[in-house]
């Protein structure tokens, strides 16, 4: 605990005057001038600082404080009901720390704006007590400052706009040199998610000060378990890819390339040949983060608010029960509306019933492809030919009932056919792109300390592929009875209702699966066993 | 006494008048004529609903009478049907002349169609207007069964030989295929609320499915504005010696 100069009591960092305050005397100190237990931090080589360790009982997770009574409560990652003090220790210390600048009222109201955006996230997260259990919690981060000083080559595509005719002008390539310092941040502790601390960034460096554990009271702070090597082949990739982008928008490129009239502008840029380090600085930082885990059955749902700039990511299943309310809601509204309008014939029925079917199995890929692509950056390859082939052909086999007078035969049989060769192309896509993507998870990180993540989406492709060829059937036997010229409503109408549960299983399946994304296993399977020992 | 007889007398005889001018009276049929009409009704026992022949030109056999009246006992489920043959004046408009005739043979009835025959007007045995039509007026179910254009097919489809068609033929073919309509339509009918049923269903969820996954609402999205997809950076890149080594150039056209 930091004592009060004046009169002994504790002393806090308070968000709002960016100051130590004591609670008992009311005084405001710079944190800056604040002598800690562990020496004096503007000391040279002093490199740690004690910490107390709270351990998490359910799954093993620390918490470090600077005060060993500071009742720590639940654990924030697993939500475990209380986290035991263990032992005193030294922890290193960081180069500079940001301190927290967002309150937690601010914390607790971007989070209730957060949930209530979207109308079909349970009510009970945006309940005035859902946001209390944010923790303010300072995690590590390497910060890579990376030195450059190296001939590079870039090929560049620019346009040429005029009020007749607009020139694209490619396959231009630049060589230059380059001299200078690229900087990234990247967290250092293995229970911050790496989609959640990508979603939180960018991570501003411009309140940064000079550590002192004055900035920690009150606070948390995770333990730095993750080392730099982890980083190494990441951070190469990532700088290469930063060269390109810097390179591209730099007023010396840009002002050659104006040499050429002033009505050209830098497209697009891609290096070709990128910059060879000269050399790697790397630091370690403390950075603000409101934490808060909430248990939804077995697993855990995190949010996390950025403590510098108030940037929000969190995760909220959806709610079923308000998703089939919503469609209730809206199919009772167009069933009064079928008032106003003439009775429909079975076969009508039908085609709708069919071609809704299609829509919505399509509409449930794509949120598919959307949860992959933000959820695990992975970006699912769209056969789009082969897609739209498809649904053109569901679309047409969709509209064959009302060829039931029509003498058409050969061209329903001929539909019948294309549809179940598309349906062979369709499955050997959907099992080439979940080979892919395993492929491009086993490559991601993110996959280690979330295993069942690949479960997860071999149980949901599964389950798409059995649905899909039930759907399939289902238009077989369409067109079988339209063949046949089975006019009997009881057929049609149990077709109708036979596509309709097949959507509603559809439904229910990529519901399920937003919720499992939204749910994680709490981190305890991760660890080998419920201790941490450093030694 | 005398004056309140008097004035009962003068109140019949001016509603005598005033039915002897009103077109409500214009009806040309006895009370002999109503009691056959009301002899050759037929209700449904039902749905209690009538089916009646009102014959004012008085061109039908009692046969033909009654195979039409057969031919009327089916839509006697739908509502109440009358068969109306009356003389063609040039001025009369026919739809008119229906809602006139519905009102005289189904005065308190809620629902009650007609088929009106329009025969030509003969003076002197010679004819004074062109050939007679058809004309079908509904309501209640059947005018659910029967659009307008479905109405005048079928009215048109008579009648085209005006010498070859008789008064009973032509009703009996308006009446077939009235009949004909109406039972491929009633079932459509009776399964409104399924089939509706279904579609709202399916449209409904797929709308929801839509909203909650494809838009903003959907809080897997991270709006990607405010994305930073790779990690925070930060340069001071200096960049000098720049010179281009080769220069493409692709042609594209401004749409208008």
């Amino acid at each position: 605990m930091i004592q009060c100069p004046s009169c002994g009591g504790g002393l806090r960092f308070e968000i709002e005057t960016q100051k130590m305050v004591c609670d008992l005397c009311g005084s405001h100190f710079d944190p800056q001038l604040i002598k800690t237990e562990s020496g004096d931090s503007t000391e040279v080589g002093v490199n740690a600082y004690d910490v107390a360790v709270h351990i998490c009982p359910s799954c093993g997770a620390e918490l470090l404080t600077n005060d060993a009574n500071d009742a720590v409560g639940f654990c924030p990652f697993c939500g475990g009901a209380s986290m035991i003090f263990s032992q005193i220790r030294q922890q290193w210390k960081p180069d500079i720390v940001v301190p927290f600048s967002v309150t937690k009222d601010n914390c607790k109201l971007i989070y209730q704006m957060e949930a209530a955006k979207s109308p079909f996230v349970s009510r009970k997260y945006r309940k005035p007590g859902s946001a209390d259990s944010f923790r303010g919690i300072y995690f590590p981060f390497w910060i890579i400052d990376a030195d450059y000083d190296d001939d590079y080559s870039v090929d560049v595509i620019f346009s040429e706009t005029s009020a007749t005719r607009s020139v694209a002008i490619t396959d231009n390539r630049f060589v230059g040199h380059a001299k200078g310092t690229i900087s990234y941040v990247h967290d250092a502790s293995l229970h911050f998610s790496d989609d959640i601390s990508e979603a939180l960034s960018p991570y501003s460096l411009t309140n940064a000060v000079d550590f002192s554990e004055a900035y920690l009271s009150g606070f948390y702070t995770e333990i730095s378990d993750a080392s730099i090597e982890d980083y190494d082949e990441r951070s190469k990739e990532v700088l290469a890819d930063m060269q390109g982008e810097i390179i591209g928008r730099d007023s010396a490129l840009i002002d050659f390339v104006e040499q050429w009239g002033t009505r050209y502008k830098v497209v697009e840029t891609k290096t070709f040949m990128p910059m060879e380090e000269k050399s790697r600085n790397i630091r370690k930082m403390l950075f603000p983060v409101w934490f808060m885990g909430k248990k939804r059955g077995s697993g855990v749902t995190y949010a996390a608010i950025n403590g510098a700039t108030g940037k929000i990511a969190a995760e909220f299943p959806l709610s079923p029960l308000r998703i089939l309310l919503t469609a209730l809601g809206i199919g009772g509204l167009l069933f009064g509306i079928s008032f106003l309008l003439p009775a429909v014939t079975a076969e009508v029925c039908l085609m709708i019933c069919a071609a809704s079917t299609v829509i919505g199995h399509l509409i449930m890929e794509r949120a598919y492809q959307i949860m992959m692509e933000e959820k695990l950056n992975i970006i699912v390859k769209n056969r789009d030919i082969l897609a739209w082939t498809g649904f053109v052909l569901m679309m047409i086999s969709s509209a064959t009932p009302l060829l039931k007078y029509s003498k058409f035969i050969p061209f329903l049989i001929v539909l019948g056919v294309s549809l179940f060769i598309y349906t062979i192309l369709f499955l050997a896509n959907i099992i080439q792109s979940g080979v892919g993507i395993r492929r491009e998870l086993k490559k991601k990180r993110s996959v280690k300390y979330r295993p069942q993540l690949l479960r997860e989406i071999k149980r949901y492709r599964a389950f798409k592929r059995i649905i899909f060829i039930v759907e399939l059937l289902l238009i077989i036997a369409m067109v079988t009875l339209l063949v046949l010229r089975v006019s009997d409503p009881i057929y049609l109408f149990g077709l109708c209702l036979l596509m309709v549960t097949d959507l509603f299983a559809a439904a229910i399946a990529v519901i399920r699966f937003q919720r499992a994304m939204s749910v994680r296993r709490p981190p305890q399977m991760d660890k080998k066993g419920a201790l941490y020992d450093e030694n | 006494m005398m004056k309140t007889k008097r004035t009962l007398l003068m109140l019949c005889v001016l509603i005598w008048v005033l039915s002897a001018v009103l077109p409500i009276s214009a009806s040309s049929m006895t009370i002999q004529e109503e009691w056959e009409i009301e002899k050759n009704t037929y209700t449904n026992p039902e749905t209690g609903f009538k089916a009646l022949i009102a014959d004012e030109v008085k061109c039908l056999s009692q046969e033909e009478n009654d195979s039409l009246r057969e031919s009327m006992k089916p839509l006697t489920q739908y509502g109440n049907i009358g068969c109306c043959i009356v003389e063609q004046n040039i001025v009369d408009d026919a739809s008119d002349l229906a809602r006139m005739q519905r009102n005289i043979r189904f005065k308190k009835e809620k629902y009650a169609s007609i088929l009106l025959i329009l025969v030509p007007k003969r003076t002197n045995n010679e004819y004074t207007s062109s050939k007679g039509s058809v004309f079908l007026h509904c309501e209640g179910d059947l005018n659910r069964f029967f659009s307008q254009r479905k109405k005048e097919e079928i009215c048109n489809s008579v009648y085209q030989d005006e010498t070859k068609e008789t008064v009973y033929s032509a009703a009996a073919e308006v009446l077939r295929q009235v009949n004909e309509h109406a039972a491929e339509k009633a079932p459509i009918e009776r399964q409104r609320y399924f089939s509706y049923g279904l579609i709202a269903l399916v449209l409904g969820l797929t709308f929801a499915i839509t909203l909650s996954f494809l838009t903003d609402y959907n809080p897997s999205i991270h709006r990607s504005e405010d994305r930073d997809i790779i990690p925070s950076q930060k340069s001071h890149l200096e960049i000098s010696k720049v010179r281009l080594i080769s220069r493409n150039t692709l042609q594209q056209s401004k749409p208008e």
